[in-house]
């Protein structure tokens, strides 16, 4: 494949979440091309974004993360943490997800589940 | 008491493999991570040259620790070495007659900045020649501020002997006197040999910062180091053993030497005697980590946190060590003092810095992320 696995990463917040992909990948027939780290909960997730962006040679960050009471206060402080790192975050949160770039050239998606905008 | 940094922020221009590089911002105690020939030893070598304003032993202490030199006859007709001062330059090429682009290091904006520039040799003067070339060696100008002076690139060492020599020419130099250099003292990757403990020692010995040095080393030590002192006469005969560093404990009623305790607690010295020996001025550490296990990393780091800052030292270490990162992030995070790692790495073709406060540093000994 010719990437390093370490170069792109998924966060979640936890080991059913890296089910749900698995599950997810098998059914498409599409091979593993990043890692998968679980955070143990949405704080650690959350406390973790500056530094997963900032690992030398990141190329790709993806966030999931549930929206659990309120996706707009999930958006909101995970965009924090992204701003902090010097992302270009936009302000809101695209129904269909949301993609940009960060600091030297990495790109940084987000996905609030189950549709990033409910409840 | 001053808490104001020397370099609260740093910028170098065409210095050895460093064509740009910015950091905005320096704590109180900064670690530079990064890979292996990334430029750490270069930015450390970059702040040497500034705190001592772009002094004549500075830079032959640069040119000899990568041995640049060149080899020419001096005006006796023997064969001598000259430092070859164009090393310094980014992107010099020997076979190229181009100058290159100045040497630059700032800080900020009110601070005064250093230049260098490679001068062409006068053809005519009494300047050496290259070896076998009709070349004379290149000399430098140094500026600081809006002064400046020349420096001729006279033989360095004498083939075979020891002398060192570099004349300053101070013909065009400003009346002015030349900028007070920042105290300042830089550790090496190797273990401090007896002859620089000794002279570290001489510096402190009866003074406060003797007990400075002593309450540091404790540290790691412990409790039970009395004193230190120095014994051995200056060696005149490959007999002689030497200048040592001695200890005594409470536990013990010989001296005991500093070596027995082994290479962590020579490293620890070497910190803790440069640090007493640099109050109000800057200490640069290259490859910290070394002889210290990775168990005493936490404690090395307490001792540079608390006495860089009671002593208003500006500490700029270099480490490879993850362990080392992990104990720098342990210390800042109990200190008052401002604690700054800095990664350096190669982004498209440009050396970038990327910055690691205290709160991500926890989150990262915490979690386990690769911060290097």
């Amino acid at each position: 494949m010719g990437v390093e696995s370490k170069s792109q990463l998924l966060l979640v917040e936890g080991n059913d979440e890296i089910h749900v992909i698995r599950k997810l990948m098998e059914r498409h027939d599409l091979e593993p091309s990043f890692e998968i780290t679980q955070k143990e909960g949405f704080e650690e997730l959350r406390k973790s974004i500056y530094n997963e962006v900032n690992v030398s040679q990141r190329s790709a960050l993806g966030i999931l993360a549930d929206a659990n009471s309120s996706s707009k206060d999930r958006w909101r402080s995970i965009s924090d943490r992204l701003r902090k790192a010097d992302c270009e975050v936009p302000r809101n949160l695209a129904h269909t997800g949301s993609i940009f770039s960060g600091p030297r050239g990495i790109r940084v998606g987000v996905w609030l589940m189950p549709d990033n905008k409910s409840p | 008491m001053s808490t104001r940094l020397h370099l609260p922020s740093l910028s170098i221009e065409g210095f050895r493999g460093i064509r740009s590089l910015e950091l905005p911002r320096l704590g109180r105690v900064t670690l530079l991570a990064g890979k292996n020939g990334v430029g750490k030893t270069s930015v450390l070598e970059a702040i040497r040259l500034y705190a001592s304003r772009g002094d004549s032993r500075s830079l032959i202490d640069l040119i000899e620790t990568r041995e640049e030199f060149v080899l020419g006859d001096n005006d006796e007709g023997d064969l001598v070495f000259f430092p070859d001062f164009s090393s310094l330059f980014y992107g010099f090429d020997q076979q190229s007659t181009a100058r290159p682009p100045p040497i630059r290091i700032a800080s900020t904006s009110e601070s005064l900045s250093l230049s260098l520039r490679l001068e062409d040799a006068d053809k005519n003067s009494d300047s050496p020649r290259f070896f076998g070339s009709e070349n004379p060696t290149n000399g430098l100008r140094v500026l600081v501020g809006k002064r400046s002076r020349n420096l001729s690139a006279g033989p360095l060492i004498y083939y075979g002997g020891t002398r060192k020599h570099l004349s300053e020419a101070n013909a065009r130099a400003s009346r002015d006197e030349w900028p007070a250099p920042i105290a300042f003292e830089s550790l090496g990757p190797g273990l401090l040999g007896n002859a620089d403990a000794a002279r570290l020692w001489d510096a402190v010995a009866l003074t406060e910062a003797e007990d400075f040095a002593i309450r540091a080393l404790r540290l790691v030590v412990g409790d039970s180091l009395e004193r230190l002192a120095v014994v051995g006469e200056t060696p005149r005969s490959y007999r002689s053993r030497g200048r040592r560093v001695v200890a005594k404990l409470t536990t013990s009623s010989a001296p005991i030497p500093i070596k027995r305790f082994g290479d962590g607690a020579n490293r620890l010295l070497a910190v803790a005697l440069s640090l007493a020996n640099c109050r109000n001025g800057i200490l640069l550490i290259d490859e910290v980590e070394n002889g210290i296990h990775y168990g005493i990393q936490p404690a090395l780091w307490r001792m540079i946190f608390s006495t860089a800052e009671a002593a208003n030292t500006q500490v700029i270490a270099a480490t490879h060590s993850f362990d080392c990162i992990v104990g720098f992030a342990t210390a800042a995070a109990e200190s008052h003092a401002d604690g700054v790692v800095l990664r350096l790495e190669n982004y498209e073709d440009e050396l970038v810095a990327v910055q690691y406060l205290e709160d991500s540093l926890l989150v990262a000994a915490q979690q386990g992320t690769e911060v290097r």
